[in-house]
C-alpha cells in the first residue's frame, strides 16, 4: 500500500537545477534508501519531504493527501539530521521530551514515552547528560530517539552514520534495522555508502545529477542494473562496449575481444557487464563453450577466503575477478585465462 | 638583538596604554588637594565628599536612569533588527545592516546637532526622554552587532530540527533561538549600558539642567578646576568599566561553552 | 504551481514584522534628523520670509525695489529688524546701521530710489542691493560660502574672499591632526598587537587585558588622566624637574602636544583590535619556514610577516582616522585654541551663538568627508579582494 508519494518534482536553486522530475512511491512500513554520490540531490529530496524547501514544481502526497505546501511542523515527519542537530542547552531527556512538550502531552505521558524511547536506544542512564557530553554514536541514538518519540508517520534520516567509524556504523545499522522492524514506521534513509544501503533497505533509489536512475530492491539493482552508472555505482563490474548485429533471436553482441548471443529482452544493448564473482580464473583455456579471454595478472588483494585480481586484457583494458585462494595467489605478471558464461553477462541499456 | 627591539617596543607601547590610568588613580586617595606625588597619606575622604555632594550624586543617578532606559530600548531595537535582518535575503541584509550600524560611523557631534535640532522642533525638547532616545540610537548598533554575531554562530539546523519535531515558529524562538543567543543579547545590553553611561557629546547637547549626567559633570569640572573629586569620579567610572568588562568576558565564555 | 510561491517556508512576513519597529525608529530619530541638517544648512526663512515684497519686485526697476524694501522694513517689529540687520551685517559690515536706521524711518522716507539715497547715500551702492537680493531667497548658500570662503561676485565668478578662509583652515587643521594621530597610533599599536598575536601565552593574555581595560574605560576618563598627568604642576612636570631634565615646569597641555598625546591614547584600541584580528590569521609556520630557509628574524619579519599584516594596519588606520576627524571632547580638554578641530566649531556655533545654519553646514561638510572616506575604504577593500582572487 502506497503511503508516501513524490510526483514529478523539479527543484531549482537559482540557476542550478538540483532535481529533475523526481518521482518515488514508498509503501507503509518500508525502509527505502536514497543512494548516490555527493551532490546528486539526496539531501534536497529529504528537505522537500521534511518541508524545509519549497518545490519548483511537483507534489508530495501523504496517504493521497497533498502536503507539498504544509510547513514542517505540521507534517509529523521525524528527521535525523546529518550533524544530529541536538539542542546543546537541553539535557538528553529534554531533547527527547521536546516534541511531546510541543504537543502538550501530560507530564506523566511525557515521562513514560521519553523513558521508553531512551530504553529503545539503550541510553537510559544518560538522561541527564548534555548532548555534548556524549560520544558520536550516543548522540546519533539520541537524535534517533528524539525523532521517533512522537510516533511520526515517516522517519527521515540524512546520512545518519557518516560521522561514525566503521565498527560503530555496523553496530548501528543492525540496531536501526531492529528498531525499524519493531516499530513498523516508514523509514527513508539517505547515504552515499552502498554497503549500508544494501544492508538495510527494502528498496533503494539510485540518484545521480538530480535524477533517480533506478528504484528497486538491492538484488535487482545488483543483478539487473538499468544503466552503466548503476552497474558501476552498485558493486564492482567489468564493462564492455560493443555493437549489436542482427535482431530478435539471432541478435548477437560483438565487442573487440568476444562475441555472444543476446537474449530477446536484451536486444539493442551496446554495453554489457560481468560481475567479478561470475568470472573464473584458470591457467589453461577451459574450452567448454564459455567466453574465454587471455589476461595477465597486474595485481591482487588477498582477503583469506579469496583474492581480488586486477587483470590486463590484450586490448589494454582492465578486468577484475574474484578467485578462490586456498592454494595461493597467482603472482603479478602471470599469464592466465579468465572465462565466464554468456548467461551471466548482463546487458545494459 | 631582535628580542631586544621586541621587548623594548612592546614594554613602551603597553605602558603608554595603561600607565596613565594606573598612575593617576591612587591620587584619589591622597589627602592633599594637589594632584601629584608623593602621596601624603591614604584617605577615603574625597570619596565621601563626592558621594555626599548632590552636585555629583544627582548626575550619577541621572546617568543610571538614562542608561537603564537606553539598555531596554537599545536591546529591543537592536535585537529586533538583528532577528529580522537574519531572516531576509543577502542583498537586503547588506542594505539593512548598513542602516543599523551607521550611527557608529557618523561623528557624534553631527548626530548631536541633528537630534538637538530635531528634538527642539518636534517638541521632544531636552531632558531625560531625548537623552534616552539619542543614546539608544548610538547603542542599538552595538546590540545589533552582538546579537547578529550570536545568531550567525547558531547552527541553522537546530531551528529546522525544532520545526521537524512539530514546534511552531514562535515556540522555536522561545525554546531554541532565544536561550542559545541569550549571551549575545546580554552582551549587547552591557554594551548599551556602558555606552550610555560614558557618553558625553550627545548629553552636552541634549541634557537640560535637571537631567545632567555624570560625564557632563566631569566635563564641566575638568574645564573649571582640577580637583581630587574629579579623579574620584574617574576612578568610579573606571571601576564600573572593569566590572562590565569582566561581566562581558563571563558571558562570552558561557557563550562558547555549549559548542565545544 | 501557485502554492510554490506562497509557501510558508518563506519567512518574509515574520521578517517584515520584526523589522518594522527598528526601521521606523532608525528612520525617525536618525536618518530624518541627519537629512534635516542638510535643509537646515540651506534654510533661510529668517531672512527670506522678511523680504516677501522685495522678492516679488522687478529687478530692473529701482523705484519699485526701493518701495518694496521700505514696505518690508516697515512691516518688521523691533526684534525682527535687529535680527535681519545682524544677519546682513555678517555679509557686509555697515549693513546693521543702514537697516536699523532705514527701518526706523521706513514710514517717512519717500518710496523711491531717490528718496532712499537722499536718506542714506549708502543705498546708492549696488553692493547692498546685491547682498539683499542674494540673501532674501527661500534657500541660501551663504553658510557654505562662509565655510568654503568662496564667494560669487557680481559677474558670477567664484572668488576667494580675503580673510574668510577660517573654516578651510580649521578643516585643514582637522585633517593634519587626524593624520598625525593616525600615524602615532599605528606606530604604537603595531608592537602591542604583535605581542598579543605572537607573544607567549602569558604576555599575550596580559597585554590583551591591558588593551581591553583601556578600550572599556571611557574617553572622558582617559582624557582626565592625561589632564592630571600633563598639567603645569602635574606628575610629568614634577618628574622632569625632579630628574633635573628641565629647570622649571614646561607647557605640556593646552597645546598641540597635549592634544596629540591624549587623542592617540584614546584611539589606540581602535587600531590594535583590527591588527590583532589580522595577525592572528597568519600561521606561525610561515615564519618558521622562512627561518628554516635561511632568513634571519628581522628579514623574516620584514619580508614574510609585515606585508601580510598591512591589511590590519589599513583597517585600523582607517578606523582611527575617521574617528579622529569627528573628535571633540579630547582636543577641547587638552588642546589649545589653535588645536581645536571641526567638531569644536560645530558645538561652538550651537552653544554660543545659536547659529544652527553654520553648525549644520559644518556638520554636512564633516559628514561628507567621513562618508567619502568610508566609500574609499570599501572600494580599496573590494579592489584588494579582487586582486587576491585573481592570484
Ligand atoms: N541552498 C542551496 N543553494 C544552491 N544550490 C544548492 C543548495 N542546496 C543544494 N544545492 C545544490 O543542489 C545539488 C544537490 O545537493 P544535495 O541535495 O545537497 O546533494 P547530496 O545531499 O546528494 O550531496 C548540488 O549541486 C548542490 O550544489
Ligand atoms: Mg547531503
Amino acid at each position: 500500500m502506497t503511503s508516501l508519494e513524490i510526483k514529478n518534482i523539479n527543484k531549482h536553486y537559482g540557476a542550478v537545477q538540483a532535481l529533475h522530475d523526481v518521482s518515488l512511491s514508498i509503501n507503509k512500513g518500508e525502509f527505502v534508501t536514497l543512494l548516490g554520490p555527493s551532490g546528486s540531490g539526496k539531501t534536497t529530496v529529504l528537505k522537500i519531504l521534511a518541508g524545509f524547501e519549497p518545490v519548483t514544481s511537483g507534489q508530495v502526497l501523504m496517504e493521497g493527501r497533498d502536503v507539498t505546501a504544509l510547513p514542517p511542523e505540521k507534517r509529523n515527519f521525524g528527521l535525523v539530521f546529518q550533524g544530529y542537530a541536538l539542542f546543546p542547552h537541553m539535557s538528553v531527556y529534554d531533547n527527547i521530551a521536546y516534541p511531546l512538550r510541543v504537543r502538550r502531552q501530560s507530564k506523566a505521558m511525557i515521562d513514560e514515552r521519553v523513558l521508553a524511547a531512551l530504553d529503545l536506544v539503550q541510553l537510559r542512564k544518560f538522561a541527564n547528560r548534555r548532548p555534548q557530553e556524549l560520544s558520536g554514536g550516543q548522540q546519533q541514538r539520541v537524535a534517533l530517539a528524539r525523532a521517533l518519540v512522537f510516533k511520526p508517520d515517516v522517519l527521515l534520516l540524512d546520512e545518519p552514520m557518516s560521522a561514525l567509524d566503521k565498527q560503530l556504523r555496523h553496530d548501528l545499522q543492525e540496531e536501526l534495522r531492529e528498531i525499524h522492524r519493531s516499530l513498523g514506521t516508514t523509514f527513508i534513509n539517505v547515504t552515499h555508502d552502498q554497503e549500508e544501503a544494501m544492508h538495510m533497505s527494502d528498496r533503494i533509489a539510485i540518484m545521480d545529477h538530480g535524477q533517480i536512475k533506478q528504484y528497486d530492491t538491492a538484488h535487482q539493482l545488483y543483478r539487473r542494473p538499468a544503466s552503466r552508472f548503476v552497474a558501476e555505482f552498485v558493486g564492482k563490474s567489468n564493462v564492455f562496449q560493443g555493437e549489436v548485429r542482427g535482431s530478435g533471436s539471432s541478435a548477437r553482441f560483438y565487442s573487440a575481444s568476444f562475441e555472444m548471443p543476446l537474449a530477446d529482452a536484451q536486444t539493442g544493448a551496446s554495453t554489457v557487464m560481468i560481475r567479478p564473482e561470475d568470472a573464473e580464473i584458470t591457467t589453461t583455456a577451459p574450452n567448454d563453450g564459455r567466453i574465454t579471454l587471455p589476461v595477465q595478472v597486474i595485481s591482487s588483494t588477498y582477503s583469506g577466503d579469496r583474492a581480488l585480481y586486477t587483470l590486463l586484457q590484450s586490448d589494454g583494458a582492465d578486468f577484475i575477478a574474484y578467485a578462490p585462494a586456498r592454494s595461493g595467489v597467482f603472482p603479478d605478471g602471470t599469464d592466465i585465462f579468465v572465462s565466464f558464461a554468456s548467461q551471466d553477462v548482463i546487458a545494459l541499456a | 638583538m631582535s628580542r631586544l627591539i621586541y621587548w623594548v617596543s612592546v614594554t613602551f607601547c603597553a605602558s603608554f596604554l595603561i600607565l596613565p590610568l594606573v598612575v593617576v588613580w591612587p591620587l584619589a586617595f591622597n589627602p592633599s588637594s594637589f594632584l601629584t606625588y608623593p602621596m601624603e597619606g591614604f584617605t577615603f575622604d574625597w570619596f565621601a565628599k563626592v558621594l555626599s555632594d548632590p552636585g555629583w550624586t544627582r548626575p550619577m543617578l541621572n546617568s543610571v536612569r538614562v542608561a537603564l532606559g537606553v539598555t531596554v530600548l537599545a536591546v529591543v531595537i537592536g535585537g529586533l533588527a538583528a532577528l529580522g535582518v537574519m531572516m531576509t535575503r543577502r542583498g537586503t541584509q547588506i542594505v539593512l545592516s548598513a542602516l543599523f550600524v551607521s550611527p557608529l560611523v557618523v561623528p557624534s557631534v553631527v548626530v548631536a546637532v541633528a537630534l538637538a535640532y530635531a528634538f527642539g522642533r518636534t517638541g521632544v525638547g531636552g531632558g531625560y526622554l531625548s537623552l534616552v532616545l539619542a543614546h539608544s540610537i548610538v547603542a542599538a548598533p552595538l546590540v545589533f552587532l552582538s546579537v547578529m554575531t550570536s545568531l550567525r554562530g547558531l547552527d541553522p539546523n537546530l531551528d529546522l530540527a525544532g520545526a521537524s519535531l512539530g514546534a511552531s515558529r514562535i515556540y522555536r524562538f522561545f525554546t531554541v533561538t532565544l536561550p542559545l543567543t541569550a549571551p549575545g543579547f546580554a552582551a549587547g545590553a552591557v554594551f548599551a549600558f556602558i555606552t550610555s553611561f560614558d557618553e558625553v557629546v550627545l548629553a552636552l547637547f541634549l541634557a537640560d539642567p535637571g537631567s545632567s549626567t555624570l560625564p557632563i559633570a566631569l566635563f564641566a569640572g575638568l574645564r573649571d578646576r582640577l580637583e581630587p573629586p574629579i579623579v574620584v569620579v574617574a576612578v568610579l567610572l573606571s571601576v564600573l568599566s572593569v566590572l562590565f568588562l569582566m561581566l562581558l568576558n563571563y558571558l562570552q565564555k558561557r557563550h562558547a561553552a555549549p559548542r565545544s | 504551481m501557485s502554492h510554490a510561491k506562497s509557501q510558508p517556508h518563506g519567512s518574509r512576513f515574520a521578517a517584515f514584522l520584526l523589522l518594522l519597529i527598528p526601521t521606523a525608529i532608525f528612520l525617525l530619530i536618525f536618518v530624518v534628523p541627519l537629512g534635516s541638517i542638510i535643509s537646515l544648512s540651506l534654510e533661510n526663512t529668517a531672512l527670506g520670509s522678511r523680504f516677501v515684497t522685495f522678492n516679488a519686485a522687478a529687478e530692473n526697476n529701482p523705484d519699485q525695489r526701493a518701495q518694496a524694501v521700505l514696505q518690508d522694513l516697515g512691516a518688521m517689529d523691533q526684534k525682527q529688524l535687529g535680527e535681519v540687520a545682524r544677519m546682513l551685517n555678517q555679509e557686509k559690515s555697515g549693513f546693521r546701521s543702514l537697516i536699523l536706521d532705514t527701518g526706523k524711518k521706513a514710514k517717512t522716507i519717500p518710496p523711491s530710489m531717490g528718496g532712499l539715497v537722499a536718506f542714506d547715500k549708502r543705498w546708492a551702492e549696488p553692493d547692498y542691493w546685491e547682498i539683499i537680493s542674494k540673501n532674501a531667497g527661500a534657500i541660501s548658500w551663504r553658510h557654505y560660502q562662509k565655510v568654503s570662503g568662496l564667494k560669487l561676485d557680481a559677474a558670477g565668478n567664484l572668488t576667494i574672499a580675503k580673510g574668510d578662509l577660517i573654516f578651510m583652515r580649521v578643516m585643514g587643521r582637522t585633517l593634519v591632526i587626524s593624520v598625525e594621530v593616525t600615524l602615532l597610533t599605528l606606530l604604537i599599536s603595531y608592537p602591542v598587537a604583535f605581542a598579543v598575536a605572537r607573544g607567549s601565552r602569558r604576555t599575550a593574555a596580559t597585554i590583551l587585558t591591558i588593551v581591553m581595560v583601556s578600550f572599556w574605560t571611557s574617553v572622558l576618563v582617559r582624557t582626565t588622566a592625561w589632564v592630571v598627568l600633563l598639567q603645569t604642576n602635574g606628575l610629568i612636570n614634577n618628574l622632569l624637574v625632579w630628574l633635573g631634565i628641565v629647570r622649571e615646569p614646561i607647557q605640556l597641555i593646552f597645546n598641540r602636544f597635549g592634544a596629540l598625546v591624549a587623542m592617540t591614547h584614546v584611539l589606540l584600541p581602535f587600531a590594535i583590535l583590527p591588527m590583532i584580528n589580522v595577525m592572528r590569521t597568519i600561521p606561525k609556520a610561515q615564519s618558521d619556514a622562512s627561518r628554516s630557509l635561511g632568513a634571519g628574524p628581522i628579514e623574516t619579519f620584514l619580508r614574510v610577516y609585515f606585508p601580510q599584516t598591512l591589511r590590519g594596519v589599513a583597517v585600523g588606520g582607517g578606523t582611527v582616522f575617521i574617528l579622529a576627524l569627528g573628535f571633540y571632547i579630547t582636543p577641547a580638554l587638552t588642546g589649545g585654541p589653535n588645536d581645536q578641530m571641526l567638531a569644536y566649531f560645530i558645538a561652538d556655533f550651537v552653544n554660543k551663538t545659536l547659529n544652527w545654519g553654520m553648525a549644520a553646514a559644518l556638520s554636512v561638510l564633516l559628514l561628507l568627508i567621513v562618508i567619502l572616506l568610508i566609500c574609499l575604504g570599501k572600494l580599496i577593500q573590494r579592489m584588494l579582494a579582487k586582486r587576491e582572487r585573481a592570484i
